[in-house]
């Protein structure tokens, strides 16, 4: 158990420096490989909940499909956004209001899962009652992730639209 | 994990070896696939292929690796350095790290996973993204079409290429390799090809498509992006390439043949029309079947024409995507019949 829960930390580790990294990146596109690996290693979290499914899963869709339609959408940037978002941090203070909020949120989440005595514990996994979980307890956040999921699509679709409209004219 | 120190190092020692001569098959499968493939292509067009270095040209995988290694190694002034040397690595990973779920015999598999399809699926759309990336950070626009469409033909293609697999895992009851050629070992015809031969179809097209290969091969189409995305690759790092290309090609023929073929299992009705097929080792019969889906691979290249990419869309949309529904709903009726 002890190495498992070195591997643990040190997972943890990496997912949260590469959390940080996605705000200090100056491209997009670093940006994108650095939410790539934290969706990749999402699914190793999964692999230490014993949901093999999920895991494997999360990779297929988020890392594997949702991910490579977000970076068709950056494909389709005009090449300058890309180059000149160099001034995004001294400009741009507010992109630091997301990752202030997430981390309260995290260290909220991680104070409140602290145990009052260390004790061994078995691990069970059980796709129905996440399930249940998921939709019952946390429907609000899983309609907002759906919905934030399909705003790269809204982008595109609007962008195409004023491509089309300046084509025009 | 319970093991004592010894046995921990000598099962790390007993998978290392196993890594290592799985490897070093592949890579000499894939070195020699090339040469086949330049022979055959030759034969059909009614030229010779190589000859020139070694007996029939036996040599030339050797000659092509040493003028690889040897090349410049060029990084062009545009394009962004680490992502454009580090995209064909991810590519040949991805390709590479297949090769642990695959069982090569009923004892012979370098990782025994139970959701040994699902790896491979999550691992053949993460390789996608060595593609893309090269296609973007060469800073050509030959590579970014090439890129951005490899992008679009392995989204639409995965989902079909999935739902075909899902009839397999619904017949087998199991998501791992191994337990889906024992299935079909024990099915009324011996292999799932027969029955779900829709989604055998489904599948052989959607691998070709997979791998980027002929007709599907728009995302290099000679005739209109030059090379596509490897376009500003050269020497070793296009070598890289090609070599991703050729393992994914064993990958995509090793799934054909332990999903629908039944692996390294002969159906019970061709051992009793040929019986000394059953003295076959298991590991040639799956190799027989690799070797031909290889050949199929060659043949298609020199037979068929590029599609047209809006074409391509359609086909897996408008085509497949029903055509492997209708395969999995078959299939779940089968199993409601107990067949």
């Amino acid at each position: 158990m002890v190495e498992r829960g070195l591997l643990l930390f040190v997972l943890t580790f990496f997912v949260l420096f590469l959390f940080f990294l996605t705000f200090i990146f100056r491209q997009i596109l670093y940006q994108f490989l650095t939410i790539l690996l934290i969706m990749v290693l999402l699914g190793i979290y999964y692999l230490f909940l014993n949901a093999e499914f999920i895991a494997a899963i999360q990779v297929i869709v988020y890392a594997g499909a949702i991910l490579i339609m977000f970076l068709f959408t950056i494909f389709l940037f005009p090449e300058e956004e890309l180059k000149y978002s160099r001034d995004i941090l001294k400009t741009h203070y507010s992109s630091f209001l997301p990752l202030g909020f997430f981390l309260a949120l995290f260290l909220f989440s991680l104070f409140k899962a602290i145990p009052k005595s260390y004790k061994e514990q078995n691990f069970y996994f059980d796709l129905k009652i996440l399930s249940k979980i998921l939709f019952n307890d946390y429907w609000i956040t899983i309609y907002i992730l759906a919905f934030l999921l399909s705003l790269p699509m809204i982008a595109l679709y609007i962008f195409f639209k004023r491509e089309e409209r300046s084509g025009s004219n | 994990m319970g093991l004592s120190n010894n046995s921990l190092l000598f099962y790390l020692f007993i998978t290392f070896a196993e890594i290592m001569v799985v490897l070093g098959i592949i890579l000499l499968h894939a070195a020699y696939t090339v040469y086949i493939e330049r022979k055959v292509i030759g034969r059909m067009q009614a030229r010779l292929g190589p000859m020139e270095v070694g007996p029939y040209g036996l040599l030339q995988p050797l000659a092509d690796l040493i003028k690889l290694l040897f090349k410049e190694d060029i990084l062009p002034r545009d394009s962004h350095k680490t992502l454009f040397q580090i995209a064909p690595l991810v590519l040949l990973a991805c390709a590479i790290a297949n090769l642990s779920v695959i069982p090569f015999n009923p004892s012979f598999l370098i990782a025994d996973v139970n959701l040994g399809v699902l790896v491979v699926l999550a691992l053949a759309s993460l390789g996608v993204y060595g593609i893309i990336l090269a296609g973007y950070s060469s800073g050509s626009k030959y590579s970014l079409l090439g890129g951005l469409r490899s992008a679009a033909q392995v989204l639409s293609y995965e989902i079909p290429l999935g739902l075909s697999l899902a009839g397999v895992i619904l017949a087998a009851e199991s998501f791992s390799l191994k337990d889906i050629v024992e299935a079909q070992a024990q099915s009324l015809l011996g292999v799932y090809a027969l029955p779900q031969f829709l989604g055998f179809i489904v599948f052989l097209i959607c691998a070709f498509a997979e791998t980027n290969r002929a007709p599907f091969d728009l995302p290099e189409a000679e005739s209109e992006l030059v090379a596509g995305y490897i376009t500003e690759y050269s020497g070793f790092r296009m070598g890289l390439f090609f070599l991703a290309e050729y393992i994914s090609m064993y990958i995509m023929s090793l799934l054909i043949a332990l999903c629908y073929l039944g692996g390294w299992s002969l159906p019970w009705w061709l051992i009793a029309l040929f019986p000394f097929l059953q003295a076959l080792p298991p590991t040639l019969v799956l190799a027989l079947k690799v070797y031909f889906f290889i050949f199929l691979f060659i043949w298609v290249r020199a037979t068929f024409p590029r599609y047209r990419f809006d074409q391509l869309m359609s086909m897996s949309w408008k085509i497949l995507l029903p055509l492997s529904l209708i395969n999995f709903m078959w299939v779940a009726i089968l199993k409601r019949g107990g067949l």
